[in-house]
């Protein structure tokens, strides 16, 4: 198997002033942005025409487009007959594409592969239906349940487990922490964004709260909330051997893991099989099992790891994805984010970009947002929230209600 | 009535008759699967088991009581208009994960005639159907909901 190495990122903008036209952009605009965005910064040179083969992830519009969008894509990009594998898997799809596009480049069937992510939020799709397809349709949106209620279940689960009270400290100093990250990213949703409150007076709301009280309306009030958005985001794959060819700072993929556990939170709680025992669905069981093969594969341990880029959008997804990578203690996860420890000056800073909810949650390019901004780190061009050790990340992504995860391990040389 | 859409019923792309036909069983009865080979309960049922892999399975109908999980009143963080056209009993949806005797979990799914102060995790409920929503029919769906054991004022 040859190593693989990403030597082109794409991406289109989350900040305010290119969403306010995103009413003037198709899927198809964004897929052409981020595409020729990567090409264009192979920087020593790549023709569209060179890239062999596609694989490109969705989540939303083009689940109506006729169905199948490779041909759409390869027209689009002006690169036909170039073959396009389409694939779907929610938030986490653009790990999926990767995971499969490094199978295409690793084996030496291509030697130049795009991986794309996109979602288009509205343009097809009704918001009642966009909401169903992060869950079980079969029983949990036909018995009226859909994304938002099914993370509410999670949410008072991860009360019970962890103590309410902690989990939105815990949640508050992260998100502030995405705010710091994401006014430091001009890409960012939260570039423009001003804090209704310091995280010491978030804090204060909750320790005046017992954990039988309501939470205090002003504490939702002047939390900073996570920004779903649409957009795209590409990579360019090629074998490492000939990736000095293309750039002089190639970032290696390591280690790639996809794992499926079920899309029902139901099932979660209860599925006799021995590699899921252990698990529950505020574990996340798919991002350990991932975590643990990616890790093997790159011959990497959690002491490694310099940085991360997660799915943390929501704290149960967090919590469980940073407990994956095995460096904050399983139980210590909370008092890992408490410490600052996921910050700047911590020991492993995650969601550099402004995390997945501060970035722009962008759910078909998720994962490839991720990659894109660990790149940058790697490359030391991420400008003024550019980590001093940036050698070694683990890139994770997951599906729907914790129904899989893909995981990346990157490295700078 | 959700204030905010009180308009008539809106159609889901997602939601078709047929599949609410075929999984009637399970919604009516919490059918099922148990496998021969392992004796491993499914809910929901399954043609192959996931544990050891037999395609030998049959029908089992799960108990009707069962104690409350977890819940929430859909409000944790912000308002989120409720999913439309499904039909809400009482001023606020509770909404629960039960877990059954056998040891699986029934969720996500609706706690009903219980009020919201009154919902609490143990809470001992039994199953009732209810009417879930119209489909695209007119007919009437029906499914699983749960009530108290004990009513609760």
């Amino acid at each position: 198997m040859r190593r693989v190495a990403i030597v082109g990122i794409g991406m289109t903008p989350r900040n305010e002033a290119y969403m306010r036209e995103s009413d003037q952009r198709s899927w198809k605009d964004y897929v052409i942005e981020a595409a020729y965005d990567a090409i264009d910064d192979v920087k020593k040179g790549l023709a569209p025409r060179d890239l062999e083969y596609a694989v490109v992830n969705y989540h939303g519009e083009a689940s109506v487009e006729a169905g199948g969008i490779g041909p759409i894509v390869s027209d689009i990009l002006g690169l036909h007959p170039m073959g396009v594998t389409v694939l779907s898997a929610n938030c986490v799809g653009a790990g999926v594409g990767m995971h499969e596009a490094f199978g295409l480049v690793a084996s030496g069937r291509y030697d130049r592969v795009l991986v794309l992510g996109f979602d288009k939020r509205w343009d097809l799709l009704n918001f009642g239906d966009k909401r169903a397809i992060g869950g079980d349709v079969d029983y949990d949106f036909q018995v009226g349940y859909d994304h938002p209620t099914l993370q509410g279940l999670l949410q008072v689960y991860a009360y019970k487990r962890w103590g309410r009270n902690k989990v939105l400290k815990a949640m508050a100093s992260y998100r502030m922490q995405a705010v710091w990250w994401g006014q430091r990213n001009p890409l960012a949703a939260f570039w423009d964004v001003r804090p209704k409150a310091t995280l010491a007076e978030l804090h204060d709301l909750i320790d005046r709260t017992a954990e039988d009280e309501d939470v205090p309306a002003e504490f939702w009030a002047k939390l900073p909330h996570n920004v779903a958005l649409e957009g795209a985001s590409a990579m360019i794959l090629v074998p490492a051997e000939e990736a000095k060819a293309y750039t002089d700072k190639p970032v290696y993929v390591d280690g790639i893991s996809y794992k499926c556990n079920a899309h029902l939170l139901s099932k979660q709680m209860y599925y006799p099989t021995p590699a899921l025992a252990g698990f529950d669905m505020c574990d996340f069981a798919a991002s350990h099992l991932a975590t643990d093969e990616a890790y093997e594969m790159a011959e990497v341990k959690p002491q490694d790891v310099e940085f991360a880029e997660l799915f943390e959008s929501h704290i149960t997804s967090l919590i469980p994805t940073l407990a994956a990578t095995r460096v904050p203690e399983a139980e210590r996860v909370l008092d890992f984010i408490l410490d600052e420890e996921t910050g700047p000056e911590g020991r492993l800073p995650t969601g550099t970009d402004g995390g997945r909810g501060g970035f722009g949650l962008t759910s078909g390019s998720n994962f490839s947002d991720g990659v894109y901004e660990a790149v940058l780190q790697m490359r030391g061009e991420a400008g003024a929230r550019q980590l001093k050790k940036a050698g070694v990340a683990v890139i994770t992504g997951m599906q729907g209600e914790m129904a899989s995860a893909a995981v990346a391990i990157l490295r700078d040389r | 009535m959700n204030p905010l859409f009180p308009e008539g019923l809106y159609r889901h792309g997602v939601l078709r008759t047929t599949k609410a036909w075929r999984q009637r069983k399970e919604r009516y009865r919490l059918l099922g699967t148990r496998c021969r080979a392992c004796e491993t309960l499914w809910w929901p049922g399954r043609k192959v088991c996931g544990k050891c892999n037999s395609r030998d399975v049959e029908d089992h109908e799960f108990s009707h009581q069962g104690e409350l999980f977890v819940h929430h009143q859909g409000q944790l963080a912000w308002y989120v208009p409720p999913v439309q056209g499904f039909e809400v009993y009482g001023d606020t949806r509770i909404l629960a994960m039960v877990k059954l005797p056998e040891g699986v979990y029934v969720g996500g799914t609706d706690l009903v005639d219980c009020p919201p102060e009154k919902a609490r995790d143990g809470l001992k409920v039994r199953m009732v159907l209810r009417k879930l929503r119209r489909e695209q029919n007119g007919n009437w769906q029906y499914g699983y909901m749960w009530v108290p054991e004990e009513p609760q004022s």
